[in-house]
C-alpha cells in the first residue's frame, strides 16, 4: 500500500497535519500556561473600555476616554489615510518622471534616473528619518514662517494650509448633482481615452455641477490661517510627523513607480511605434494613443505589489512619530496586556488590506485585458 | 514640381564622431520646443537647489576638527562629527581595541554574500563554505578562543546589520527550498498550506512581524528558554526571507524547462535525489538576479531593527548624536548612514549585473 | 491563379511626372557596419516594384529609409520632389502620404478593427468621426472582412490581421505603399488571401515598393525586380528578364536556391 502513489499521497498530507496540529496545540497549550501564570485574561470584551491612551494625531476625532475599538479604527483610519494620499501621489508623480526618464533631453533623463537610483538604493527608514532630521535644520521658527503660496505657511511646527468648508441648505440635491457630474466626467474620460471627446462635453459637465451647487444653496468658506503672535489660528494644521511621512514615502514610492512606468512603456514593442510613425502620427500622440493604453495594462500587477508595499512601509510612521495603526496597536497591547488579541488584530488588518488591494487590482486587470482569442 | 531642396545636414562618417557629439548634446537639449522647455525646467531646479546644497555639503563644511565648537560656528555640514564618531557609528560600542575584529567580520559577510551570487560557486561545497564562514564570524565577534570575549549586547553598527542579513538569509535558505517545493506539490493539502503561509507573510509589514515575534516568542516559549532581542528579531527576519526566497526560487523551479523532470524520472531518480543533483542546481542557477535581488532587500530591511530596540547602524547613529558636547548634527548622520546603505545596494546590484551579463554559465 | 500562367496586370507608371521616389548616392552605416552601399533607385508614379535578395541584404534597412524609420547618413532621398531631412514637421508631413505594411502586422491590440483604421484619418487628417468609419468600412470591404469591424485585433487570423493592416494603410489614402515581407510571417495557407488583396491593389494604379520572397507575386504584379545582396543594388530588370536571363553570378545563386 505503500507503494501507491495515492494512497502515499493521503498519508503524508495526513501525517503531516496531524504533525501541525501536534505541534499549534503544543504552542497554544504553552501560551495558556504562560499567560495563566501572569495573571492575564484572555478575550474580546477589553475593546468596550475605555482606553485612555493618547494618540497624538488623527484624521478621525478620537478622545482618550473613547473605548479600546475606536482607538484601533482610529489607528486604521490614520494608516488608510496616509496610504491613499502617497499612492495617489507617487502614481501620477511616477508617471510623468517615468516617461521623463525616457527622453531624449539628457537633463530631464539623468535627473529622473538620480531621483529613481537614490529611491530604489536607500532603506525608507533612513530617507524618512534623514527628512524628519532636515525639518528643524532648514524650516524657521513659527514666528517667521515661509509664506509658500497665498495661506499655505511651512515652519518648524509643521505645514498650515487653508481649510476649505462647504454649507450646503439641502445637502441631498448637491450630492446628486455632484454625483451626475462625476459620471458625466467619468464616461467623458472613457470617451477621451477612445481618442475623441464630444464637442459639448466639458460645459455640460461644469453646468451640471454648478447648477447643482446653486440649487442646493451651497456656501463655501475658507479658514485662512492667521498667525496670532506664537501661533497659526485656523486652517489646517500638518504635524512634521505627518508631512516627513507623506513626503518621504511619496517620495520613495515615486522612484518605483517611475521603474514600473519605464519598463511598461519599453515592454509595447518597437513594431506600435513603427505602425504608429508609418501613419504619420507625431511622437506625442503615438505615446497618448497607442503606447500608453497598452502600457496601463501591463503595469497593473507589479503597480499592485507596489501599493501593497506602500501599506506596508505606511507602519515607518512609528520610527519618525506618526500613530500609525501599527504604532497605536503597539500602546493598546502593551496598556491593556491583551497580546493575543492584539496580535490577531493586527494580523487580521493587514491581511485585510492586502486582500482588498490586491482583488481591486485583479478586478482591474480583468475588465481591461487585451481581448484575445 | 520643383524640387524643394532643403540642405542636409553632413552627418559625421564613422570616424569624425568625437566632433559629433557637442553637436549631439546640443542638439538634444535644445533641439525641439519640448527639449528646450524641459532643459529650461530642469536647468531652473537645478540652478536653485544644487550651488546652495554644494555649500553646506562641501565648501563651507568643517571637515576634520574635533573641535566640537567648530561646528557651532560654520554654517556648513559638520563633518568632523562624523570623522570623530567614525569608530562609534560603525561598530557601536564595541571595546575600542578590538575593532578590527568586526572590521573584519563586515568585509568577509560581504565577500560570502558576493561569492554566493556567482553562478559558478553553486555547488555542495558552498553550503560547507557558509557553515565555515558563520563559525569564523561569531568567533569574531564574540570572541572566546584565543580572543577576548566580546558579550552581544556590546555588539552594534554595521556589523549586526550585516551579520542578522547573512544569519537570516542563511537560515532561511533551506526553508524556502522546502516551502518552493511544496507550493509545487500535486498533493492538495501541503500545496495549500504552502501558498497560505507564504502570501501571508508576504502581505504583512515587516515591522508588524517583527512586533509579532518579540511580543509571542516569550508566551510560546517556556519560562526557562526566554529568548533575547536578538533572537527574536532574528526569528522574524528569517521567516520574512524564507517567504520572498520560496518565491525567488519558485521562479527559478518554473523556468526549469519539463524535459528536466522528465529526464530524471527516466533515469529512475527518487524525488529527493532528483532535485538535489539536477533540478535545484539549475533552478538557483537561474534564479540568481532574484536571489542578488532579495540580499538587497534584506540589507535594506534590517534596519527596521532599531525599532525594536536592536543595536543596528541606526541606532548607533542616534547614540552618537546623544553626545552633549556635539551640536547634534542629525541630517549629516542620517545621510552618511544612508549613504553606506547606498554604497552596499548599489555596488551589490552592479554585481550581479555585471556576472548576470557574463552569463548564466560562465566560469 | 498565382503561379501558373499568370496574367500580367497592366502598368501604369507615368515618367513624364515626378518621380515618386528618387534614391541618390545614398549611404547608411550602423555604427562601423556599411549596411546600405551608394543606392541609386528611381521610382515612378504608378511603379509596382518588387525588392528582393538574401537576408541581410539591407531590403528591409532600404525601404524603412523611405518614411524615415530609419535614418540615411550620406545622399539623398525625394519622396514626390520633398527631399528628406532632419525636420521633423516635413517628416510626419510625407510619412501621411506613404503607407507601409508590416511583416508581423503591428495592429494596435487594444483598439477594435474599427479604432485601428480610424485612429490616423481623425488625429492626422483631421477627418469627422462618422467620415473616418465611412472610409474604413468601404475599405474593410475592399480587403473583404467587413463583418469583424468591431472585433479587437487578438481574435483575428494572421491573414486577415495583415489585411486589416493594407485597410489600415489605405485609409490615409497614400500616394506610395510599402511592404516589408508581408507574407513571410503567416501560414501558408493565408498567404493567398494576403497576395489577392496586393494584387487587386496593384491593379488599381497605386506605386508600391515590396520586399518579399514571392517571386509568383513578382511575376504577375512587378514593373522592376530588384536584387539587393550585401547593401548593394546588384541587378534590376523586367521580371521577364531577371527570372530567365539573370546578368549577375549572385543573382543566378540566389534564383538557384530560391526556385527550387
Amino acid at each position: 500500500m505503500l507503494s501507491d502513489a495515492k494512497s502515499r499521497s493521503i498519508i503524508i498530507q495526513c501525517a503531516l497535519g496531524a504533525a501541525v496540529a501536534a505541534f499549534a496545540a503544543l504552542l497554544v497549550s504553552t501560551t495558556f500556561a504562560n499567560l495563566r501564570a501572569r495573571g492575564i485574561p484572555i478575550g474580546f470584551d477589553f475593546l468596550t473600555m475605555p482606553s485612555r491612551i493618547v494618540i497624538s494625531e488623527a484624521i478621525l476625532t478620537y478622545k482618550s476616554r473613547d473605548p479600546y475599538y475606536w482607538a484601533i479604527v482610529t489607528g486604521l483610519a490614520n494608516t488608510v489615510f496616509v496610504s491613499a494620499v502617497v499612492i495617489v501621489f507617487s502614481s501620477m508623480l511616477g508617471l510623468v518622471v517615468g516617461i521623463t526618464r525616457l527622453s531624449s533631453n539628457p537633463l530631464a533623463a539623468g535627473t529622473c534616473r538620480v531621483w529613481v537610483e537614490v529611491a530604489r538604493n536607500s532603506p525608507p527608514i533612513v530617507l524618512l528619518i534623514f527628512l524628519y532630521s532636515l525639518w528643524w535644520k532648514v524650516l524657521p521658527p513659527v514666528g517667521e514662517a515661509l509664506n509658500l503660496l497665498p495661506g499655505v505657511y511651512a515652519s518648524m511646527r509643521g505645514f498650515v494650509v487653508p481649510a476649505i468648508s462647504m454649507d450646503a441648505a439641502t445637502p441631498g440635491l448637491l450630492v446628486i448633482a455632484l454625483a451626475l457630474a462625476l459620471a458625466l466626467a467619468a464616461a467623458g474620460w472613457a470617451a477621451a481615452r477612445r481618442g475623441w471627446l464630444p464637442p459639448l462635453a466639458a460645459p455640460a459637465i461644469v453646468t451640471v455641477g454648478v447648477a447643482g451647487l446653486w440649487l442646493a444653496d451651497a456656501k463655501f468658506s475658507v479658514d485662512w490661517p492667521t498667525f496670532t503672535g506664537s501661533n497659526f489660528k485656523g486652517g489646517k494644521q500638518l504635524t512634521p510627523e505627518l508631512s516627513t511621512i507623506l513626503i518621504g514615502l511619496t517620495i520613495y514610492t515615486t522612484g518605483f513607480v517611475a521603474e514600473i512606468v519605464r519598463g511598461g512603456v519599453l515592454s509595447v514593442g518597437r513594431g506600435q511605434w513603427d505602425a504608429g510613425h508609418s501613419l504619420g502620427l507625431p511622437r506625442g500622440k503615438i505615446l497618448r494613443l497607442i503606447i500608453i493604453p497598452q502600457m496601463l495594462r501591463v503595469i497593473v500587477p507589479p503597480l499592485n505589489s507596489q501599493y501593497i508595499n506602500v501599506v506596508k512601509n505606511s507602519t515607518l510612521a512609528i520610527a519618525v512619530g506618526y500613530p500609525d495603526f501599527l504604532a497605536v496597536m503597539n500602546t493598546i497591547i502593551s496598556k491593556s496586556s491583551h497580546s493575543i488579541e492584539g496580535v490577531f488584530i493586527i494580523l487580521g488588518v493587514y491581511l485585510a488590506l492586502n486582500l482588498s488591494l490586491s482583488s481591486a487590482a485583479n478586478w482591474y486587470n480583468r475588465r481591461i485585458a487585451i481581448v484575445e482569442r | 514640381m520643383k524640387a524643394v531642396s532643403l540642405p542636409l545636414p553632413a552627418e559625421p562618417m564613422p570616424g569624425q564622431i568625437r566632433f559629433g557629439a557637442f553637436r549631439r548634446s546640443a542638439k538634444l537639449l535644445f533641439g525641439t520646443p519640448l527639449n528646450a522647455a524641459l532643459t529650461l525646467l530642469f536647468g531652473v531646479l537645478l540652478v536653485a537647489t544644487v550651488p546652495p546644497m554644494l555649500r553646506w555639503l562641501v565648501i563651507d563644511a568643517v571637515l576634520f576638527n574635533p573641535n566640537p565648537s567648530a561646528c557651532r560656528v560654520a554654517t556648513g555640514a559638520c563633518w568632523s562629527f562624523i570623522y570623530a564618531k567614525s569608530g562609534q557609528l560603525l561598530f557601536g560600542i564595541y571595546p575600542l581595541d578590538e575593532r578590527w575584529r568586526p572590521a573584519i567580520v563586515c568585509l568577509l559577510i560581504l565577500a560570502l554574500l558576493g561569492w554566493s551570487v556567482r553562478p559558478a560557486s553553486w555547488a555542495p561545497r558552498l553550503l560547507a563554505l557558509w557553515v565555515a564562514a558563520l563559525v569564523l564570524i561569531f568567533w569574531l565577534m564574540g570572541g572566546g578562543i584565543g580572543l577576548t570575549e566580546v558579550p552581544t549586547s556590546s555588539w552594534g553598527g554595521l556589523p549586526v546589520t550585516l551579520l542578522l542579513t547573512v544569519v537570516a538569509i542563511g537560515v532561511a535558505f533551506p526553508v524556502g527550498i522546502v516551502l518552493a517545493l511544496a507550493r509545487r506539490s500535486t498533493m492538495p493539502a501541503i500545496r495549500i498550506g504552502a501558498v497560505v503561509l507564504i502570501e501571508s507573510v508576504r502581505g504583512l509589514p515587516l515591522l508588524s512581524i517583527l512586533f509579532v515575534a518579540s511580543i509571542m516568542m516569550p508566551l510560546f516559549l517556556p519560562e526557562a528558554l526566554l529568548p533575547d532581542k536578538f533572537v527574536r528579531a532574528l526569528v522574524a527576519l528569517t521567516i520574512f526571507a524564507a517567504a520572498y526566497l520560496a518565491e525567488v526560487i519558485r521562479g527559478g523551479l518554473q523556468a526549469i524547462p519539463k524535459g528536466q523532470y522528465e529526464a530524471a524520472a527516466a533515469l529512475g531518480l527518487p524525488f529527493w535525489r532528483a532535485q538535489y543533483l539536477i533540478i535545484l542546481p539549475q533552478a538557483i542557477r537561474v534564479a540568481i538576479p532574484a536571489l542578488a535581488n532579495t540580499i538587497i532587500v534584506m540589507i535594506k530591511n534590517t534596519s527596521l531593527v532599531l525599532v525594536v530596540g536592536l543595536f543596528d547602524l541606526i541606532s548607533s547613529g542616534k547614540a552618537a548624536l546623544a553626545d552633549p558636547d556635539w551640536p547634534s548634527p542629525a541630517a549629516e548622520t542620517f545621510l552618511f548612514i544612508g549613504a553606506i546603505f547606498f554604497a552596499l545596494s548599489f555596488s551589490f546590484a552592479r554585481f550581479a549585473d555585471f556576472l548576470e551579463r557574463r552569463g548564466p554559465t560562465a566560469h | 491563379m498565382l503561379l501558373s500562367a499568370p496574367t500580367r496586370v497592366p502598368s501604369m507608371p507615368d515618367p513624364s511626372a515626378a518621380p515618386a521616389i528618387q534614391m541618390t548616392g545614398m549611404n547608411k552605416w550602423y555604427g562601423n557596419f556599411h549596411v546600405l552601399k551608394n543606392i541609386n533607385l528611381t521610382v515612378h508614379r504608378g511603379e509596382k516594384l518588387v525588392i528582393c535578395g538574401p537576408s541581410g541584404s539591407g531590403k528591409s534597412t532600404m525601404i524603412r529609409c523611405i518614411n524615415r524609420l530609419e535614418e540615411h547618413q550620406q545622399g539623398q532621398i525625394a519622396v514626390e520632389g520633398v527631399e528628406l531631412s532632419h525636420d521633423l514637421k516635413q517628416i510626419d508631413v510625407i510619412r501621411r502620404d506613404i503607407g507601409m505594411v508590416f511583416q508581423h502586422f503591428n495592429l494596435f491590440p487594444h483598439l477594435t478593427i474599427l479604432e485601428n483604421l480610424t485612429l490616423a484619418p481623425i488625429w492626422v487628417r483631421r477627418m469627422r468621426r462618422g467620415q473616418a468609419e465611412q472610409t474604413a468600412m468601404h475599405y474593410l470591404e475592399r480587403v473583404k472582412i467587413p463583418d469583424q469591424a468591431h472585433k479587437y485585433p487578438g481574435q483575428l487570423s494572421g491573414g486577415q490581421q495583415q489585411r486589416v493592416a493594407i485597410a489600415r494603410a489605405l485609409c490615409m489614402s497614400p500616394k506610395i505603399i510599402l511592404f516589408d515581407e508581408p507574407t513571410s510571417a503567416l501560414d501558408p495557407e493565408m498567404v493567398k488571401e494576403v497576395l489577392d488583396t496586393m494584387v487587386a491593389l496593384a491593379e488599381d494604379g497605386m506605386t508600391m515598393l515590396c520586399v518579399t520572397h514571392e517571386m509568383g507575386f513578382a511575376r504577375q504584379v512587378a514593373d522592376r525586380v530588384v536584387f539587393m545582396d550585401q547593401g548593394e543594388i546588384v541587378e534590376m530588370n523586367t521580371p521577364s528578364e531577371f527570372f530567365s536571363h539573370p546578368r549577375h553570378q549572385r543573382s543566378k545563386l540566389f534564383l538557384a536556391q530560391i526556385l527550387n
